[in-house]
């Protein structure tokens, strides 16, 4: 097969795999979304996922999390299954998967990252409060904190969901576009805490659409399209060979804008 | 003075008044969750779905003891929220498509039966169209008392699941991913939706139950930004207008209830659009005509600002109409002037204005605002 993959052989010396997917095949009405999808994920990176349109990019890590069923294989947190590893794995959808009108303040959505650890019925008190506060903290949306969820921008409905996933304290973020519609200066201040994660040696694996910063920003990449193209260390692995193959040849347009900006 | 009376000491109207305040406050607080899923629809589906299921268990047992037929009616309600969810899941139709097809197909079976009972011997007496509609004052103190019960339970466990079921009705995928399975969670709030609705069938009926549950939640949603408030409110407008829904129903030539206690929620709905005070459209109004205000405010000190560069001799005054061209001409453009003058940001002189010190550092900070703008 054209597609078949070649592993990258530096993941064998990484003391830890965070995550690791085997043979992954997701369908939806018959048609494949992702096929065969091996890849895996050394701790404390921080890798993107990226691929064309419909690159099964989401899909990816929506049946990671089990939120999309698989028709085959397997993936595992540390060597254990999800169900095990609830409490080290975070997700922050997609700014557009909810519904922001909801009625509710950024301090209790913030709260809800507190859910998972209290498990049923426990009610959250002063000290998920706390821990809220200290995350929004971390994020620079104290002084939003009783905000209305409504009244948010886009940058900052994203830092409220990044706020979320501080809160659960899991080794290991799963993210979902956070860059997507925002402005400058909140990419730069989101950028600011995915590194201070990385520092506390926390794994990140974030959906990403804009080529230009993938070598400023990430330092793993898994390059999809339905098929693993290849994933690895973004010198060996974000290579103009692996994108064309990525892209399908639409990659040659956006060329010369790429190399511009990793000069 | 004696509706009053009667409430307390009238065996009939207390048990009414009771029975619908207590199924109030249950279906006003599951409609918030409903509303909020985005599944408002569901509630009068499975209310139509549960016809069959009295009709069946009178057909099977041949008796009218109400704890009988209501639970044919949950079991059928069970079936049709299964139906809808298993159709929404399976297929490509939408939660709207299997409201309508699950609503439609039940309620004509149901309507069958019913047919089909009213043409057999002894059973015109039977008085199962009464489910349909509702009528309040049937209702005898053991059916309170069940009332009373179920909607204890349901309120009961809606404040044990309060957290699940906000996180989840907000963001169900990371709700799921944090190990709360999202089936137990659908499972509490169908349940609970399908005890409120089968309970409301003798009072209010087949037709009309679902504006207990959707049209107090839209009204406590103008109210407030928070949910508790909100289903504490969705609650409390639900159990008002249900007993004062039934109290005029028992008492005025007996008119049905379900129609009469809609509309008591219309009053409440069209009072909350209008002046609920978080949405409400004259709060919206007055907040918008506020912004203009100060929008238009700040216009005219940048105009002035602009005045005063463009002309090489500072501290002249320019006229109203100077500024109107400028910002452009609005009928409140004298009442605004006024109230910078009183403010002290412009000075006054005939029909002509001009920055003071004050009304410039105002200029500076709005310049400053500018640049800060998108933080």
């Amino acid at each position: 097969m054209p597609w078949e993959h070649k592993r990258t052989e530096s993941m064998n010396h990484e003391p830890q795999i965070a995550i690791e997917v085997e043979d992954l095949t997701v369908a939806y009405h018959h048609n494949p979304v992702l096929w065969d999808i091996d890849l895996s994920i050394p701790e404390g990176v921080i890798s993107a996922i990226v691929g064309p349109n419909g690159a099964g990019k989401s899909t990816l890590i929506k049946a990671m999390l089990r939120l999309v069923p698989i028709s085959s294989g397997t993936v595992t947190f540390f060597g254990r299954p999800l169900d095990e590893m609830r409490r080290s794995v975070a997700y922050v959808p997609q700014r557009s998967e909810v519904d922001w009108d909801f009625p509710t303040t950024v301090h209790d959505v913030v709260m809800m990252g507190s859910y998972g650890a209290l498990g049923w019925i426990r009610k959250p008190g002063r000290r998920e409060r706390e821990k809220a506060m200290s995350a929004l903290e971390k994020v620079g949306m104290v002084e939003f904190a009783n905000r209305q969820i409504s009244e948010l921008s886009g940058g900052q409905q994203q830092r409220t969901f990044i706020a979320r996933a501080l809160v659960q304290d899991a080794n290991i973020l799963l993210m979902d576009e956070p860059f997507a519609g925002v402005d400058a200066a909140t990419e730069q201040a989101i950028l600011a805490v995915l590194r201070d994660l990385q520092q506390a040696g926390k794994t990140l694996v974030i959906v990403h659409h804009d080529l230009l910063t993938v070598k400023s920003y990430f330092d793993h990449v898994i390059l999809l399209n339905v098929h693993t193209i290849a994933d690895g260390p973004i010198e060996r692995t974000f290579t103009e060979e692996n994108l064309e193959r990525a892209y399908k040849g639409k990659f040659s347009a956006m060329k010369g804008r790429i190399d511009e900006s990793v000069v | 003075m004696s509706l009053l009376y009667d409430l307390f000491f009238d065996y009939t109207l207390r048990n009414v008044a009771l029975g619908t305040l207590l199924l109030g406050l249950g279906s006003g607080a599951i409609g918030s969750f409903m509303t909020l899923r985005g599944e408002s629809l569901i509630g009068d589906a499975i209310a139509h779905a549960t016809l069959p299921g009295v009709v069946l268990a009178y057909l099977l047992t041949s008796t009218k003891d109400p704890l009988l037929l209501l639970s044919g009616a949950a079991i059928a309600g069970i079936l049709g929220i299964g139906a809808i969810m298993g159709l929404t899941r399976t297929t490509k139709i939408d939660s709207d498509g299997a409201n309508g097809i699950i609503l439609s197909i039940f309620f004509g079976f149901g309507l069958l039966l019913l047919t089909y009972i009213q043409k057999l011997p002894d059973a015109s007496q039977a008085g199962l169209d009464r489910f349909i509609f509702g009528q309040a004052a049937t209702i005898v103190a053991s059916d309170v008392a069940l009332i009373a019960i179920v909607q204890g339970v349901v309120l009961l466990t809606l404040i044990l699941f309060f957290k699940e079921l906000k996180s989840s009705t907000f963001d169900p995928q990371s709700t799921t991913v944090m190990g709360f399975n999202r089936k137990i969670i659908d499972a509490i709030f169908a349940t609970l939706l399908v005890a409120v609705i089968v309970t409301g069938l003798q009072t209010v009926g087949v037709i009309l139950i679902s504006a207990l549950l959707v049209t107090p939640a839209a009204a406590a949603r103008q109210w407030t930004h928070s949910l508790k408030t909100m289903v504490i409110l969705s609650s409390l407008f639900s159990g008002i207008s249900g007993m004062v829904g039934s109290l005029i129903s028992a008492t005025e030539m007996n008119l049905p209830t379900g129609p009469i206690i809609v509309l008591v929620l219309t009053a409440i709905v069209v009072i909350s659009l209008l002046f609920g005070s978080r949405r409400g459209l004259v709060i919206k109004k007055v907040s918008q005509y506020r912004r203009q205000g100060h929008f238009d405010e700040r216009r005219i000190l940048l105009a002035l600002d602009e005045l005063s560069r463009s002309h090489d001799q500072r501290g002249l005054y320019h006229s109203h109409h100077t500024i109107s061209l400028l910002v452009g001409e609005r009928h409140s453009m004298r009442r605004l002037l006024a109230k910078l003058v009183k403010e002290g940001a412009i000075l006054k002189e005939g029909d002509a204005y001009l920055l003071s010190k004050q009304g410039e550092a105002t200029v500076a900070s709005l310049a400053l605002e500018e640049v800060h703008h998108d933080r």
